[in-house]
């Protein structure tokens, strides 16, 4: 690939990256979240049609322009993602061959052929699976393992692993790694993008680092120490991206104490959480930082009342005990909860802005029962100017605004109920610069007015930059704690990571 | 971002053209049954007639809509009608009930339908399989009960709620009240958009009220030429008002749209859904209990077998109306707009004899064009 650039409204996704590949290697790409990597994969393997980036894809010199997933795929390239895409209820057999079952001379199904050869190629590739077996009564971890058969049964010459361990145990990685070898010894290559560096090291050839859409550099592995690979990641130095403003903490208004969730006996969930326990002064901003699947998701929901499974925990508002059953509870109480996944959990994208926005808060505008549409519009304009949403009038259909401003119209559904705590998870997810550093001159705001705000998030920068306190979770517990003062990088990282 | 915003603007104006071009394919069809009926569709008798003929499916379809908007369905309300219907009778023919006792006792059967809908749509069932099962139960219920014959004559008062009129003179009355009632909150509107003009969206009320005292003038000369306006149509625009100031004025409405938009982000913003979902199956139930007065006392008794397809014709006048399919879309007035678009053509059509085998038909492709229109519209914008 050379000089790929990728612009999306708003955002450049990619800044002028080359990227090649050896027959017969493996090569890591790694990076933040937003660096650039599934961007660049996407445009690899035909979602992004050519003609929608700038550059050129070369496979053995010759140009290619694919138009779909399928053009790749037939010049052999093929990709696993990380969310699990295989049909549930078809035999493991059946989910590798899908699309291209063996069949018999009347045109019908071959069962014998297709499990006898599928259990062969499970075989090949050291996989103690059985063919017969129904996917869905596997764990995630050999489900995962499947679709990586399933892509390598298409025989491609390119194959793209899109973060494939965040869901495998310690030897089921093992499986897959030992699986890759043997693909790439039979002449294969593979594209290994990760977020953890440790595997990154152990499996792959060469490492291309990203950040920020731009290539950092390629390195062989052998030759490059993991320190080195870190400050490759995160060495950025852009320090007004955090506007931080340090505000007086007052008293400790909430307190979580033994957040347990039940075990199931047979999964060894690693985002299970258990006995998680944390403190939240009046003014301070308290960073939560770990890896995909560390439990910060589940932490999220445990404080907002919509974990299942809870099986202990105390919660404390300025000092009193509580419950918190249900979001409806936990509002009530001054507690909100901007979750990671806007379009599933935040917008009611059939209705307009106002209604988003005051959708929580409709017991203020009502006398006697009957909602007083003047005073809810009122509240909107205000909202609307407090946190510069950019709407062209309050009746706009929220699904019609960017990333940054739906972010701020859940914000402003929050705000406006005045509550004590924010959890904020994901704030800046998918959302471009300028409407980062807007969120983050809110959060600012909010803190100044008294606001307790739990942040989390994937981006390291973003932690160090505005909190006063970091935890640091790895497999759904609290591993470590960092005041402001105690701030680094690669302590965080390496704990976040488990070294 | 900002050309992204006018589009969006454009788009929804592009709504109130989808209503207007609606309004105007029902005039053209008005029109032409006119013509083909040689003057007897649009006499007095006939929209007095057509509205009667509109009333029970447009209490069904308010029901429907909210429904519908909460991302539910009820396939029950056939079988609820034949029920009330028949316990209506029953009281009343076999065991000599007032009238004022059994109306109240048939609304508490159709709220107890609601909640049994309602009970196990909040528990996981598929609203869809809930009251297709509601739906076998009840039509067993109504034909056990009336042991499958037909029960009549009802009381002559119950009779009156079917088939009475209110007079010319206290019609007028209404209207004119009405009127006034609209121009109040017209004025008050206008001068609340005068203070608050930032953001403000360009309505057009001028036009706004101007097709309204059209329409006020239209009812006028229909009642005035007629006997006045049919008690069923009175208490389907009164229970049209309630429900839409209900979707409008109150919280409860606007969780409605919430939870049919979006359920899971409704729960994550503190609204109780099931509470929700709960409610407005009850109120559906209600309804149907009153569209089954309705039915038996025009019919002056009932059959086990009436209100066969009734749920569908209310499904139908809610989809015409505009309502979306996945929920969180969907007006009253839109509905009241479909029940009037399909008693027009089954009023029309049978003017003009055309066979009910035929009617089948053409309705069925009407149904399939009216949504077409509305998702080819949508997804254009």
């Amino acid at each position: 690939m050379r000089g790929i650039k990728k612009n999306f409204p708003g955002v450049v996704a990619l800044k002028n990256v080359d990227f090649d590949l050896v027959r017969g290697e493996i090569h890591a790409i790694i990076g933040e979240n937003g660096a650039g990597k599934s961007t660049l994969m996407k445009i690899l393997c035909g979602v992004y049609p050519y003609g929608t980036y700038e550059g050129e894809i070369l496979l053995k010199d010759d140009l290619k322009k694919f138009q779909s997933p399928r053009d790749a795929k037939e010049s052999g390239i093929s990709i696993v993602f990380q969310e699990i895409v295989v049909v549930p209820d078809l035999t493991v057999g059946e989910n590798i061959y899908l699309g291209d079952m063996p069949k018999t001379r009347l045109g019908l199904l071959n069962w014998g052929a297709l499990h006898s050869e599928s259990t062969r190629f499970l075989e090949k590739l050291g996989l103690d699976i059985d063919s017969h077996a129904i996917i869905k009564t596997l764990t995630v971890g050999e489900q995962q393992l499947v679709q990586v058969a399933k892509a390598i049964s298409d025989e491609p010459s390119i194959l793209i692993l899109d973060e494939p361990t965040s869901s495998l145990t310690d030897t089921e990685t093992d499986t897959l790694f030992s699986l890759i070898r043997v693909f790439c010894r039979a002449g294969g290559t593979c594209i290994y993008i990760s977020h953890k560096i440790e595997e990154v090291e152990l499996i792959s050839d060469r490492i291309t680092v990203l950040r920020d859409g731009e290539k950092i550099g390629t390195q062989n592995t052998s030759a490059i120490s993991r320190s080195d690979i870190i400050r490759m990641i995160v060495g950025r130095e852009i320090k007004e991206m955090y506007p931080k403003v340090s505000c007086e903490l007052g008293e400790v208004i909430f307190e979580v104490k033994n957040l347990s969730q039940r075990k199931k006996e047979d999964l060894q969930d690693k985002k299970r959480l258990s006995n998680i326990s944390l403190t939240l002064q009046r003014g301070e901003i308290l960073g939560i930082s770990g890896l995909l699947g560390s439990g910060r998701t589940e932490l999220c929901m445990g404080l907002f009342g919509i974990l299942p499974d809870v099986s202990s925990g105390e919660f404390y508002i300025n000092g009193s005990r509580t419950f918190i059953g249900s979001p409806k509870e936990a509002i009530q109480q001054g507690i909100v909860l901007l979750t990671e996944n806007r379009r599933e959990y935040g917008l009611i994208h059939t209705m307009s802005t106002l209604h988003n926005i005051s959708l929580s808060s409709l017991h203020r505008y009502r006398r006697y029962s009957i909602l007083n549409h003047e005073s809810e519009k009122a509240g909107g304009f205000r909202m609307v100017d407090r946190l510069k949403i950019k709407v062209p009038s309050l009746d706009t259909v929220v699904e019609n605004l960017s990333g940054g401003n739906q972010q701020k119209v859940l914000l402003a559904r929050w705000i406006l109920t005045e509550p004590k705590i924010f959890i904020l998870d994901e704030p800046t997810k998918g959302i471009d610069v300028g409407s980062k550093v807007g969120i983050f001159h809110i959060i600012n705001d909010l803190v100044a007015a008294g606001a307790g705000i739990i942040l989390v998030s994937s981006e390291l920068p973003e932690l160090l930059g505005m909190c006063d306190r970091i935890l640091v979770m790895r497999e759904g517990e609290i591993r470590g704690e960092f005041a402001r003062p105690e701030f680094s990088q690669e302590h965080i990282m390496h704990m976040a990571m488990g070294q | 971002m900002a050309p992204k915003g006018f589009g969006l603007i454009k788009s929804r104006s592009s709504i109130n053209l989808q209503f207007f071009m609606k309004i105007m394919v029902l005039i053209v069809c008005a029109l032409g049954f006119e013509v083909f009926t040689k003057g007897i569709f649009l006499s007095p008798r006939n929209i007095t007639l057509l509205l009667r003929q509109t009333a029970i499916n447009g209490v069904l379809a308010t029901g429907m809509v909210f429904v519908i908007v909460s991302g539910n369905i009820d396939l029950s309300i056939g079988s609820g009608v034949a029920l009330s219907g028949a316990t209506l009778a029953i009281l009343e023919t076999w065991h000599r009930w007032s009238t004022t006792q059994a109306v109240i006792v048939v609304i508490c059967i159709g709220l107890l339908m609601g909640v049994f809908n309602g009970f196990w749509t909040v528990r996981g069932v598929p609203s869809f399989v809930a009251t297709l099962g509601s739906m076998l139960i009840l039509r067993g219920l109504a034909l056990i009960f009336t042991k499958g014959i037909s029960i009549a004559p009802l009381n002559v008062s119950t009779k009156m709620i079917g088939q009475g009129f209110i007079g010319k003179t206290a019609s007028m009355i209404i209207f004119i009240a009405i009127y006034v009632i609209y121009l109040a909150f017209w004025i008050y509107r206008k001068r609340m958009a005068r203070g608050n003009e930032k953001l403000e969206t360009k309505k057009k009320p001028l036009i706004q009220l101007a097709l309204f005292t059209l329409l006020i003038l239209v009812m006028i000369y229909v009642v005035y030429g007629y006997k006045g306006i049919p008690i069923p149509v009175l208490l389907m625009i009164a229970l049209m008002l309630v429900m839409w100031f209900v979707a409008r004025y109150t919280a409860f409405g606007r969780y409605i749209y919430a939870v049919g938009g979006n359920m899971q982000a409704s729960r994550y913003s503190g609204i109780n859904v099931q509470a929700v979902t709960f409610f407005v199956f009850l109120i559906m139930g209600g309804l149907t209990s009153v569209g089954g007065i309705l039915l038996s006392a025009r019919l002056d008794g009932a059959m086990p077998v009436m209100g066969y397809f009734m749920e569908l014709d209310a499904i139908a006048a809610a989809f015409i109306g505009g309502c979306s399919m996945s929920g969180g879309v969907g007006s009253i007035w839109g509905a009241l707009f479909g029940a009037l678009f399909m008693a027009t053509l089954d009023n029309g059509m049978s003017l003009m004899n055309i066979s009910s085998f035929v009617q089948y038909v053409v309705k069925g492709i009407i149904i399939i064009l009216a949504v077409f229109s509305d998702v080819s519209t949508k997804s254009r914008a």
